[in-house]
């Protein structure tokens, strides 16, 4: 057997040109691959994180019902859950806030506007969500300042107020009782995503619970963890340990479809170039193999003679088409390891026409990020150890109805 | 002669058939006995049936009527592997040429089917060796691969490695053929003198009259029916 494996080496460099090609058409679509890999995977990663992390958090626990119905009904009870535990239990929560988030129209003296009013814990809020980091110091809500709101900036404009004016609302609340309370405009909301500038006010949580008459509940209990790829198995992990059935945990890809969907989209129009590439490379193994087969039928006719089970040759076969590929791949992924090495540390910054191209498909990108993780690998490895099993195929399929009268006679 | 001949082939037929052409019947019912420790040569016109008639009794290749029993085995009992492993511990081939491994070197060559016995490396390059050496190979031809060697010492080389593992049987088509007649003449005196020595049975196809006058038998074909079969000596 280890005869059969240095004669199958040997046999690889005979042909040294067509081993290389072999060799380098894999090393080409490993590389290739996964550095495309490296830099979707890390880009869409760090996007999704930034998003994440501005809006959603990783996880919200909320009303079963509330994300599909969302309605003051559809609440919880402060006293139901205790944050000082579920943190004990599960020490991946990094931070928790809660927020009530229902809705209102919002008035000013020349215009209304219908709001997403939205009231956050103002000491917790800033460690789960970025929202209220944007914009300079004075725009943080402080509790002492009940009476104080901040606005979507693009609604401010459209009310034609500016920090210091006031604003009406109106609201109808919990169990329908209306609500209605003059506030302070105390500073501006900027997210970047113009929607949510146009139709958000941010108050207190206290200030919220008076304005939609409901002490002591609120919608949602925001969660940040330390890592927002797991955000699935993280929401059922704690959703299985929750004392209360009357409370469900949703990760950022339930919370916000659209991101998700855009990446799953994305990915499936790179797999189509996958497909054609890997495909090519495919040919070509399955080509090398037979035509090294092809010119080496003498050989292997003496080889029969003198007593060489046709297994055993195919097993050669497969053993050198094993070799090329195995060459291939490790120098693959050796040299994607060494540049993505280079590349993790730092985002390559985009430039302004590339941000603004991202900007119109809705993404949020500052830079491209490159991701080391092993899954980069995962598909051009996989794709193309199946084709070679593939095109092992054929030598043992050949060996099987192989003459070895005819071989010989071809000199 | 043994009761029992180390070759019985009994109403030999061999049709080629191959897809349109017409058939041909390169073997029409050859009865054939060869003895353990003959030194035996096959003649006769090209396309008269001697390689075909080497290749039935060697298992490269099945008759299309007839029996052939090989050191008491009946060759159309055993399957592909079974034929292999008959060819492995019973029988040498020597080919007219191109018989060696390209990437293997002269001695890992010569080695290869004590290899496949599972003969231990101590002993198997001891017995290369002094078949080497009995074949008159130098030294150092023993690490160079086939393409750096001469057609004769390719020739011994294949021969070396048809002794090797000392079988019952020695077919060799044409084993000169691709040799000039002085080269031709020494190896075919080795061969002799091997079978003189060891016992091992030789069996050739030839056209060559320099190895026709060193066989102790000639058997000669004629449209694959033997025309004559002679014992000198
Ligand atoms: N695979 C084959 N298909 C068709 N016909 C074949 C095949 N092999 C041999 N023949 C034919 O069978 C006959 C005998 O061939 P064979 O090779 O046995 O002759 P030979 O005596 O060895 O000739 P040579 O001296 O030229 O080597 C020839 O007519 C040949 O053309
Ligand atoms: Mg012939």
């Amino acid at each position: 057997m280890l005869r059969l494996v240095k004669l199958a080496w040997r046999d690889i460099w005979r042909n040294r040109r067509r081993t290389l090609l072999t060799t380098g058409a894999v090393f080409f679509a490993v590389v290739v691959i996964s550095l495309a890999n490296s830099v979707q995977f890390g880009t869409y990663d760090a996007m999704e994180q930034s998003v994440v992390r501005l809006t959603t958090s990783e996880l919200q626990v909320q009303h079963p019902r509330f994300h599909e119905e969302r309605t003051l009904e559809h609440s919880l009870q402060e006293k139901a859950l205790d944050i000082d535990e579920l943190r004990l239990a599960h020490p991946w929560i990094v931070a928790a806030s809660r927020r009530l988030t229902g809705f209102g129209l919002v008035s000013s003296d020349s215009a209304s506007a219908g709001a997403l009013i939205m009231g956050v814990d103002p000491v917790h809020e800033p460690t789960v969500a970025g929202l209220l980091r944007l914009d300079s110091e004075e725009t943080t809500l402080t509790a002492n300042r009940p009476q104080s709101v901040l606005l979507g900036a693009v609604m401010a404009r459209n009310l034609g107020v500016i920090p210091g004016d006031s604003v009406v609302v109106l609201t109808q609340g919990y169990h329908n009782v209306m609500g209605a309370e003059v506030y302070a405009v105390q500073g501006l909301v900027r997210t970047g995503t113009p929607q949510m500038d146009r139709a958000t006010m941010v108050t207190t949580l206290t200030a919220a619970q008076d304005l939609f008459s409901m002490p002591g509940r609120y919608t949602e209990l925001v969660l940040r963890t330390d890592r927002h790829t797991t955000a699935r198995e993280h929401a059922m992990r704690l959703e299985s340990t929750l004392a209360t059935e009357e409370a469900a945990v949703l990760p950022w890809q339930v919370l916000m479809p659209d991101l998700d969907q855009m990446r799953r989209l994305d990915d499936a129009s790179n797999a189509i170039f996958y497909v054609f590439l890997l495909l090519l490379i495919g040919f070509e193994i399955f080509n090398t193999t037979a035509m090294s087969m092809m010119e080496r039928v003498r050989e292997f006719g003496v080889m029969m003679a003198m007593g060489l089970k046709p297994s055993l040759i195919s097993g050669l076969v497969a053993m050198e088409l094993a070799m090329k590929v195995l060459l291939g791949i490790g120098a693959g992924i050796v040299v994607t390891a060494g540049v993505v090495a280079i590349l993790a540390g730092e985002p390559i910054a985009l430039s302004q026409d590339m941000r603004e191209l991202y900007d119109d498909f809705g993404f949020v990108v500052d830079g491209l990020y490159f991701t080391s993780r092993p899954s980069i690998y995962a598909l051009p490895v996989v794709a193309v150890s199946i084709m070679s099993l593939l095109s092992m195929g054929f030598p043992i399929l050949k060996m099987r109805s192989f003459a070895p009268v005819k071989a010989l006679r071809a000199a | 002669m043994s009761e029992q001949p180390l070759v019985h082939a009994t109403n030999l037929v061999k049709v080629y058939q191959d897809g349109s052409y017409v058939p041909v019947r390169a073997l029409g019912g050859v009865d054939f006995r060869v003895e353990a420790g003959e030194f035996t040569a096959i003649a006769g016109p090209s396309g008269s049936g001697k390689t075909t008639l080497l290749n039935l009794i060697g298992s490269l290749d099945a008759p299309t009527e007839g029996r052939i029993e090989v050191a008491g085995q009946d060759l159309s009992l055993l399957t592909r592997k079974g034929r292999a492993d008959f060819r492995l511990n019973n029988l040498g081939f020597i080919f007219q040429s191109h018989n060696l491994i390209p990437v293997l070197t002269a001695a890992e060559n010569a080695e290869f089917s004590l290899l496949l016995q599972g003969v231990p490396t101590g002993e198997r390059r001891r017995r290369v060796l002094s078949e080497f050496a009995d074949l008159g190979i130098e030294e150092g031809l023993t690490r160079r691969r086939p393409a750096k060697l001469s057609g004769g010492q390719q020739q011994r080389v294949a021969i070396a490695r048809a002794l090797v593992s000392r079988p019952k049987l020695i077919l060799a088509d044409e084993p000169t053929a691709s040799l000039d007649s002085k080269t031709g003449a020494r190896l075919l005196d080795k061969m002799r003198d091997l079978n003189e020595r060891t016992g091992i049975t030789f069996l050739f196809s030839t056209h060559d009259p320099m190895v026709i006058d060193r066989a102790r038998r000639l058997v000669v074909l004629r449209d694959g029916l033997i025309a004559s079969d002679e014992t000198r000596n």
